[in-house]
């Protein structure tokens, strides 16, 4: 076991280390590829905080992810208004906009949910495209600038790296609270949460603002990379691509998000110089996926490599888990799989780890 | 599991790595480029044309056109080989930026060529500005401010065009033929609002009177409800500028709702583009339509090229294939005149930007001072030919059109660029406004 964990740890610190080093090691081209493939990942990481951790699938993403990219480009560019404090702005708006469609979504579930996303995600859409004097319309918005520390391809790719760490040390966080737990309640058994004392409908609310700002995030780093925001950033395909991204890395994982964008960035940008029917692969690449491994890369690998290992290891019940499905996890979620696992042995979805002070902590905010 | 340790040993973790990161941050990775301009060697040129996604026939074209020069020409120009790289944008802004910085950074491109839409041509000319070592051509991208209020220096038309440089002359000329009220229908995207700001800005100029403004989103599946929302007495004519599959939709049902017979069309010059003529049929026969390319126009320079591409393609070649063409031809004559040299960049603009196209499939072709193209406009008709293609047939030139039109260049640029808000119809005022004959003047 202590081998294994050493493993875990190696391979972790490779990791770092390569993505601290990468813009020694390679050329600018990848170094960008890098970038996008961190900010897409934010992007899928936030559906993923929602539609894996939560249940909740959401086909409007991008309209959130816009309203950041927009608010920075509109305040930035038309008011000229400090990139700083444009960002921030943004930001305000997204939990805002954010705060707003959850408030219309908390009622609905699975596919009405669904249809009321996309609908906000085209509402997005549509403004963008029409309000033209705001928004520059089909035109988009130019001239978004980067921060002035980090306008050259590799500092803003240290910028974005410092940036999407910090977020995903935020969702990891976020992911093993309490809150995070009781929204994998809901996800599990909606109806069973409310008579523990959870309320429901409050847990929604959050997770899609929380899930949204982070989106907003991202929303700023790709305006800031690409130095203008079109529509089609926040077109319903970008919200599939996000969701598809997701899936394809692993549902429910943190991960996961990252292995998703990696490949579709690496498709669309690397691929399709060699490659005319790109858009076929990517998209036989998703079928695949789905039909022979429903839970990601990161699911295929933590079940079929992670697992025998830990159990070869001896670590029998951790591969246990693994196997039946119950979780999210790779490098970072040792403590959720115990998590899930105290929970399905108590034989209910609520979360049983720190029930007492959970329960407390929602009553006191309902 | 000591919860202290735990937490002590995740800050310590944090701490090393924010220290690494700083670190890597102070200091700038090296990595030279190989460049593909210069003064020798091969000269990589890239291609940024969408050959997939919704507009991919007509970037099909755009691609066709450009190695069809190199074809007939050989690709190799006062002593240097051009490598042109093929990269598919797919018609989407952010692909196109990718595909960009993948040719310039990877390969060593000192040349980009693209592309089509208008928003992935603005997102191209954003990534270029700062770019002092690489050349764009923009064959095709047609949004009025590249050329106007947002001209990027490093990008230029070379073949273009701007999209409301050939409506200026059809609101003009629909006052001429005695049309006093017409009915515009225009996509709703930027590309509509220019064209449909150029139509009415010289229309109301005259005195003309917009009856009734309508505005179809871009992919409209069925144009009934707006054509039942045309009433053919209440109007002399109807501008329409419709874009790719919607127009194939589009001519279709004005026969069918029985205006084609009642009002006369003036159409806008992707309403009736050869690409999508091709798909057309006869109840596209006998519509009229301005534009800067005619496949019809009995000029060698035109004919030439139309059979060349005939030959090759088995299709009658549309605006888009012109345009790279001429891109192609231009940018390959620039070289020949500089003696094959690129390496100073700003002189080869310079020379890139005065050069002059005598005759192209176009007709002649030049650039303004601020980077807009003057060119001849086209009254066009839809005809068939012997073998049954549909195809433009000039009924009418206008030589040395401005993207100004007669306005006066500072006056204009100092309105807003056309969109729904603002068509024009109140401007100009006054004669000031206009450099050469003011219509204002007889009311």
């Amino acid at each position: 076991m202590n081998t294994l964990r050493l493993v875990k740890w190696a391979s972790l610190a490779a990791v770092v280390g390569l993505t601290v080093a990468l813009p020694y090691l390679v050329s600018s081209f990848y170094v960008n590829m890098a970038t996008q493939m961190l900010f897409f990942g934010l992007f899928a990481l936030s559906i993923n905080l929602i539609a894996g951790y939560g249940g909740m699938v959401t086909l409007g993403q991008a309209g959130v992810l816009g309203i950041a990219g927009y608010g920075l480009g509109i305040f930035y560019t038309s008011y000229a208004v400090p990139l700083g404090v444009s960002a921030l702005l943004a930001i305000i708006s997204t939990i805002l906009v954010a705060a707003f469609f959850g408030l219309l979504l908390v009622r609905a579930s699975g596919v009405y949910f669904l249809m009321i996303t996309l609908a906000q995600g085209m509402v997005v859409w549509g403004v963008a495209q029409r309000l033209t004097t705001l928004t520059g319309g089909d035109n988009g918005l130019r001239g978004i600038a980067r921060p002035p520390f980090a306008v050259e391809y590799w500092s803003y790719y240290y910028f974005s790296l410092a940036v999407v760490a910090f977020c995903v040390f935020l969702i990891a966080r976020i992911v093993r609270s309490p809150f995070g737990l009781s929204l994998k309640g809901v996800r599990e058994a909606e109806t069973r949460m409310a008579p523990l004392g959870y309320d429901v409908k409050r847990i929604k609310l959050f997770a899609f603002t929380i899930s949204g700002t982070f989106a907003g995030v991202a929303g700023l780093l790709l305006a800031m990379y690409n130095n203008f925001f079109s529509p089609p950033s926040v077109y319903v395909k970008a919200s599939a691509e996000g969701l598809l991204m997701s899936i394809l890395g692993g549902v429910g994982t943190i991960t996961g998000a990252f292995v998703g964008s990696g490949v579709f960035v690496f498709v669309t940008n690397y691929v399709s110089g060699y490659m005319e029917r790109w858009p076929t692969l990517l998209g036989l690449i998703f079928v695949l996926t789905i039909l022979f491994t429903p839970d990601g890369v990161v699911g295929a690998w933590q079940r079929l490599v992670w697992a025998p290992l830990l159990r070869r290891y001896g670590a029998a019940d951790e591969a246990e888990l693994i196997e039946v499905g119950v979780g999210g996890g790779g490098l970072l979620s040792d403590r959720d799989l115990k998590g899930s696992k105290s929970a399905i042995e108590a034989g209910s979805a609520a979360p049983s780890e720190e029930p007492s002070e959970q329960v407390e902590e929602t009553r006191a905010g309902s | 599991m000591n919860a202290y340790t735990s937490r002590l040993r995740k800050a310590h973790i944090a701490a090393a790595l924010v220290l690494v990161l700083l670190l890597a941050a102070c200091s700038a990775p090296g990595g030279g480029d190989d460049e593909g301009g210069g003064e020798e060697g091969p000269i990589k040129v890239g291609v940024i044309v969408p050959t997939t996604g919704v507009v991919a026939a007509a970037g099909t074209d755009m691609l066709n056109g450009w190695n069809l020069y190199w074809e007939i020409n050989g690709n190799e120009v006062a002593g240097r080989t051009i490598e042109t790289i093929h990269e598919d944008n797919a018609g989407d802004p952010t692909t196109t930026l990718t595909k960009a910085r993948k040719l310039v950074e990877q390969d060593g491109a000192a040349v980009i060529v693209g592309t089509l839409l208008a928003n992935t041509a603005l997102a191209l000319a954003e990534y270029l500005d700062p770019l002092d070592d690489v050349i764009g051509l923009n064959p095709a991208g047609s949004a009025d401010d590249l050329s106007q209020r947002g001209v990027v220096d490093n990008y230029v038309r070379a073949g273009g065009w701007q999209s409301s440089s050939p409506t200026h002359v059809a609101g003009d000329w629909a006052y001429e033929q005695g049309y006093r009220k017409v009915i515009t229908l225009c996509q709703d995207y930027a590309f509509g609002h220019e064209n449909c700001g150029g139509f009415t800005n010289t229309f109301t100029d005259r005195g003309g009177e917009i009856v009734q403004q309508l505005w179809a989103p871009l992919g409209t599946p069925d144009y009934s409800s707006y054509l039942s929302d045309i009433d053919p007495a209440s109007a002399d004519a109807a501008f329409v500028l419709t874009v790719g599959a919607d127009s194939g939709r589009f001519v279709k049902q004005w026969e069918d709702f029985g205006l084609k017979d009642n009002l006369p069309l003036i159409g806008g010059e992707t309403t009736l583009e050869q690409s999508l003529l091709r798909a057309m049929g006869d109840e596209a026969v006998g519509l009229q339509s301005f534009g800067h390319y005619a496949e019809g126009r009995e000029d060698s320079a035109t004919q030439e090229f139309v059979d060349e591409y005939v030959d090759a393609y088995d299709q009658l070649p549309s605006y888009y294939s012109a345009s790279t063409y001429t891109a192609a031809q231009w940018f390959a004559e620039t070289l020949e005149a500089e003696d094959g040299d690129m390496s100073d960049v700003p002189a080869f603009l310079e020379t890139l930007k005065g050069y002059q196209l005598d005759n192209s499939p176009f007709g002649p072709m030049k650039l303004d001072e601020h980077g807009g193209t003057i060119a001849t406009m086209y009254l066009r008709e839809v005809a068939k030919d012997e073998e049954g293609r549909l195809y433009n047939q000039v009924v009418e030139e206008y030589p040395e059109v401005s993207q100004f039109w007669n306005y006066d260049p500072q006056a204009f640029l100092e309105q807003p660029v056309y969109t729904r808000e603002y068509l024009g119809e109140d401007w100009p005022e006054s004669c000031d406004q206009f450099a050469s004959d003011c219509p204002l003047e007889g009311e």
